[in-house]
C-alpha cells in the first residue's frame, strides 16, 4: 500500500524544472512586502493593499531612477521644475544606479557642493529638512512636485549625499534659489536606499535586511519602528525632502506619519542590506550602461521573436542587476507586454497600472493602456 | 531550539511561500504572500521551532490559496497561447518559466485536498509521514491521494500538451 512508484522521468523533469523556474516579479514583492508588514499595525488579517504598493516597489526604483534621468536632463536645463519634481527620484536612482545620464544628479552633489554641501554639514538643517518636508506638500501627490515653497534647507546631513546631493545639484542647476531646494518625491517604498554616512549607498534590491540604518527620531515624534520598516523612512528621510510622490503615497510604507529623522549608519556598520550594496563611485559607467542596453534589447529581440518567456528572464535580469537603472521604463514596458504575452494577465494588469501611475509623461502610455485594456477583468 | 523572527521567516522563506502559492493556483501571488505573513506574524509564537518551517508555512499558505481561490471564484490564470510557444534557441530560465507555467496549469485540474499532497510530496519533496502530517490526513489516505493526483496530473499535462 505504501509503496510508491517513482514518477515517470518526463513528469519528474517538469517538476524539476518548475522547481528551479524564476519566479516573475517575486524579488520586487519581496523587497516591497517586508516593510509593509513590519510597518503595519497588528491589524488582524487585513491585508495590506498590495495593489498600490505592487509594481511599485519595484517600479518604483526604477521609476526614480528613471525619472532621474529623465529628469537629471531638465534639471540641467534650468527646468526648475522638472528638475525637482524629478529629482526626488533622480537621487534615488542615480545614486544607485549610476546612470550614466544622471551624471548630473551626482555631480550636483559632488560639485555643486552647494546648497547641500554646505547643508549637509549642518545638522541642523537636515532636521529642518524633514520638517519642513512634511507639510509642503503642494498637493501634487502625484507628480512628486515639490513644492517651490518648501523650503528644504538642507539635506540629511552627510546622510543622503545621494539623494539630496542629486537634488540640490539638479535644483541648482535649474535655477532655483539654492535655499529653496525643493525636496521632493521620496524613493518609492519599495527601496530602502539606506545610506550610511554619504559613503555606500545600500540598495535594497531585493529584500530589506535587518537593521540597515538606524532611524532617529528627535523628540520621539515619531516611535520608533522596526528596522526595516524605519529603514524605507530612513530612505525617505534621506531626502531632504518632501514625499509627495504619488506613488509614495499610495504605498503603504509612505503614508504613516513621519518625524523628523535623520538617518545614521546601523550601529557597528552591519547596516548595509545584504545585497546590492553599491559604491556611489561605481554609478554612471558607460559599461553598465551598455549591460543595462544588451539586456533590454535582448529582451525586446526575444518579444519580436515570439519568445516571451526568455524576454522575461532577460527582464527579470535587469530588474535584478539594475532596479533603477535608466532603462527601468523600458524594461517595465516590455515586462507588461511578456507577462501579457504569457498570459499572466493579473501580474500584468498590476505592472501595467503601476506604469502608467509611475510614468505620466511615458512616450508608451497608449500602448500599455492598450495592453491593460485587453486584459482580463481582474 | 531559538524561534526565528518574523523577519528571519520572511527572509529565508519568501520564495517558497511564493512559489507555493503558484502552485496551489493563486492568481495573485504577491497578495497572497504577504496575507500568508501577516498570519505568520501572528501564529509566530505557537510555531513549534523545532519543527520544520516549510510545511507549517504550506498549512498557512494552503488556506490563504483556498480564500483567495474562493474570492477570485476564477480559479487560474489560463493557458491560452502560452504553452503554444515553441521557439528555439531559447534560454534554460525561458524554458523553465515556461514549464512552470504548464506545471501550475495542470496542478490546477488535481482536486484541491489531493494537489496539496501532490505538493508537497512531489515538489517540496517532504516525507510521506511530514505531508500527512502537515495536512492532518492518515497516512494511508495521503498515499492513495498521491496516486490519484499523480493520475490526474498526467492527464491534464497530456491534455495541455506537455507530454
Amino acid at each position: 500500500m505504501d509503496e510508491l512508484d517513482e514518477l515517470e522521468p518526463e513528469l519528474r523533469a517538469l517538476l524539476e524544472a518548475e522547481r528551479d523556474a524564476p519566479l516573475p516579479g517575486m524579488a520586487a514583492a519581496k523587497a516591497r512586502g517586508l516593510a509593509a508588514l513590519l510597518a503595519e499595525a497588528e491589524a488582524p488579517g487585513v491585508d495590506r493593499d498590495a495593489k498600490g504598493g505592487d509594481a511599485k516597489g519595484g517600479d518604483a526604483k526604477d521609476g526614480d531612477a528613471k525619472d532621474g534621468d529623465a529628469k537629471g536632463a531638465d534639471a540641467k536645463d534650468g527646468d526648475a521644475k522638472g528638475a525637482d519634481a524629478k529629482d526626488g527620484d533622480a537621487k534615488g536612482g542615480d545614486a544607485k544606479d549610476g546612470d550614466a545620464k544622471d551624471g548630473d544628479a551626482k555631480d550636483g552633489d559632488a560639485k555643486d557642493g552647494d546648497a547641500k554641501g554646505a547643508d549637509a554639514k549642518d545638522g541642523d538643517d537636515a532636521k529642518d529638512a524633514d520638517a519642513k518636508g512634511d507639510e509642503p506638500t503642494d498637493g501634487d501627490a502625484k507628480d512628486g512636485e515639490a513644492s517651490p515653497g518648501s523650503d528644504v534647507k538642507g539635506s540629511d546631513a552627510g546622510a543622503s549625499v545621494g539623494d539630496a546631493g542629486a537634488k540640490a545639484g539638479a535644483a541648482v542647476k535649474a535655477g532655483v534659489a539654492a535655499k529653496t531646494l525643493v525636496a521632493t518625491a521620496l524613493l518609492s517604498g519599495a527601496l530602502g536606499g539606506a545610506l550610511g554616512a554619504g559613503v555606500t549607498w545600500a540598495l535594497m534590491k531585493d529584500a530589506p535586511a535587518e537593521g540597515g540604518v538606524e532611524v532617529r527620531t528627535p523628540e520621539h515624534e515619531a516611535p520608533a519602528r522596526d528596522a526595516a520598516a524605519t529603514r524605507v523612512d530612513a530612505a525617505l528621510a534621506a531626502d531632504a525632502g518632501e514625499e509627495s510622490r504619488g506613488g509614495a503615497v499610495e504605498r503603504g510604507a509612505s503614508t504613516e506619519p513621519r518625524g523628523r529623522r535623520e538617518t545614521r549608519p546601523g550601529p557597528s556598520g552591519a547596516a548595509a542590506p545584504e545585497r546590492g550594496v553599491l559604491e556611489s563611485s561605481e554609478a554612471a559607467s558607460p559599461s553598465r550602461l551598455a549591460r543595462e542596453r544588451a539586456l533590454i534589447d535582448q529582451a525586446r529581440a526575444a518579444l519580436r521573436a515570439g519568445r516571451a518567456h526568455d524576454a522575461l528572464v532577460a527582464l527579470m535580469g535587469h530588474e535584478r542587476e539594475f532596479p533603477t537603472g535608466a532603462f527601468a521604463e523600458d524594461r517595465e514596458r516590455l515586462a507588461i507586454e511578456g507577462l501579457v504575452r504569457t498570459d499572466r494577465s493579473v501580474a500584468a494588469r498590476r505592472r501595467a497600472e503601476a506604469f502608467l501611475a509611475r510614468y505620466p509623461d511615458s512616450a508608451h502610455r497608449a500602448r500599455v493602456r492598450r495592453f491593460l485594456d485587453e486584459l482580463p477583468p481582474p | 531550539m531559538r524561534r526565528p523572527s518574523l523577519t528571519e521567516l520572511y527572509e529565508e522563506h519568501y520564495e517558497y511561500v511564493w512559489r507555493t502559492l503558484l502552485r496551489l493556483g493563486v492568481r495573485d501571488a504577491e497578495d497572497a504572500a504577504q496575507n500568508v505573513f501577516l498570519i505568520v506574524r501572528r501564529r509566530l509564537p505557537t510555531y513549534d521551532p523545532a519543527r520544520p518551517a516549510r510545511p507549517w508555512l504550506f498549512g498557512i499558505a494552503y488556506n490563504v490559496a483556498r480564500d483567495a481561490r474562493r474570492k477570485a471564484s476564477e480559479r487560474y490564470e489560463k493557458l491560452t497561447g502560452a504553452v503554444a510557444e515553441r521557439p528555439s534557441s531559447r534560454s534554460p530560465d525561458a524554458d523553465r518559466l515556461e514549464a512552470a507555467q504548464l506545471v501550475h496549469a495542470a496542478l490546477a485540474e488535481v482536486e484541491e485536498s489531493r494537489r496539496a499532497v501532490f505538493v508537497l510530496y512531489e515538489l517540496d519533496r517532504e516525507p510521506m509521514k511530514e505531508v500527512a502530517a502537515t495536512l492532518g490526513i492518515p497516512l494511508n489516505t495521503a498515499y492513495s491521494s498521491l496516486r490519484r493526483a499523480r493520475a490526474e496530473f498526467r492527464a491534464a499535462v497530456e491534455r495541455l500538451g506537455g507530454l
